[in-house]
């Protein structure tokens, strides 16, 4: 038997239970989506600059008996490159199109890449074209991995070109007139 | 007679309390893949870092309310699957919906975190809530992969 007292308690805690759903809105349901990103490998490379021209001369006639020297006013070119790996490490290497002419060797340097993420590191003395070749891929960068270096013509390693008369060959040089290489960078996955 | 009583009054008034079945649908998602198209410019740049998902990317309908003044709310959250700090996700409503009930808030975007967060609220039965999602830090720098989560969508009824 509930008393009248009881019945007014349990009234009042019903109702105050109900005064609580009111007063306080309640979770009644949840439900979600999902947000998926795919993220794509990717590897670009391009090179900023103006073609580089060197030009083989007279020490003078107060130099006589002295190499030749070579006239460079070249600016530095430029590589900007954007990476995207999942893991590893890739590389920029650069192939000339063609040996130089005897007496005169190239060297080609990488100073130091600017940008963000992993932009790698320039080998140590840069790589060297000769007489002899090589026209194979050279590594002039590694330890590339996801970065971005900019996309600005002077943004990115700044590649420095120094032609030099090989004394080694120097005997076989001749005024052959004009003439010319092409040198390709690629950015490749370490081999 | 008066205990039957009782137990009579007290199962009306639970079911008064309970008569409020509101519910709803959350329909959609987000696929999104970033290649060299999402790249800023040429070789050298890096990814847009904000990029926007169709305006209808997730769609909410509310039903089963009680009438046009049974008043709701939607909070929002995330839980993170393989996820980078360096991204942030936010929403924004993008329609009204159709009902007779109203809709408020959600009109500028709410990040998402993961605390649960008042997203929007509204009154009676709405259909086709069109909501947007907004990722925030791409980069080059997330490296190829994966990455998700799932966004969690809460329906609190206050009647």
């Amino acid at each position: 038997m509930f008393s009248r007292k009881r019945l007014t308690i349990f009234f009042i805690v019903v109702l105050m239970t109900a005064v609580g759903f009111s007063a306080f809105a309640q979770a009644v349901a949840t439900d979600l989506i999902g947000v998926t990103i795919t993220v794509d490998a990717i590897a670009l490379i391009k090179v900023s600059g103006s073609d580089l021209t060197f030009a083989v001369e007279s020490p003078g006639a107060a130099a006589a008996g002295e190499l030749p020297v070579v006239n460079d006013s070249n600016t530095p070119t430029y590589i900007q490159y954007t990476s995207v790996v999942a893991s590893g490490a890739r590389k920029i290497d650069v192939k000339a199109s063609a040996a130089l002419p005897a007496g005169l060797k190239l060297n080609i340097r990488a100073g130091t890449p600017t940008g963000h993420g992993g932009v790698g590191t320039p080998v140590a003395g840069g790589v060297m074209v000769d007489s002899t070749g090589p026209t194979t891929d050279q590594t002039i960068i590694t330890g590339i991995s996801s970065c971005a270096t900019g996309s600005g013509g002077t943004q990115g390693p700044a590649i420095y070109y120094t032609l030099s008369i090989d004394e080694a060959t120097f005997g076989s040089l001749t005024t052959a007139g004009a003439s010319g290489i092409t040198l390709t960078y690629t950015l490749t996955a370490n081999s | 007679m008066s205990k039957v009583r009782a137990i009579c009054v007290s199962l009306l008034l639970a079911a008064a309390v309970s008569a409020a079945a509101l519910s709803f649908e959350v329909s959609g998602g987000w696929p999104l893949t970033l290649n060299a198209s999402n790249l800023a410019g040429t070789a050298g740049s890096d990814f847009i870092s904000t990029h926007t998902s169709a305006s209808n990317a997730v769609i909410i309908d509310i039903a089963d309310a009680v009438d046009q003044f049974e008043i709701w709310y939607i909070d929002i959250h995330k839980v993170e699957g393989t996820w980078d700090d360096s991204l942030a996700i936010s929403a924004i409503r993008t329609t009204d919906g159709t009902g007779l009930g109203t809709i408020a808030g959600g009109t500028v975007l709410t990040e998402i975190t993961d605390t649960t967060t008042r997203f929007f609220e509204g009154a009676g039965n709405r259909s086709s809530i069109h909501i947007q999602l907004v990722l925030d830090g791409a980069s080059v720098t997330l490296g190829a992969g994966g990455y998700s989560l799932q966004v969690v969508f809460t329906l609190l009824d206050d009647s």
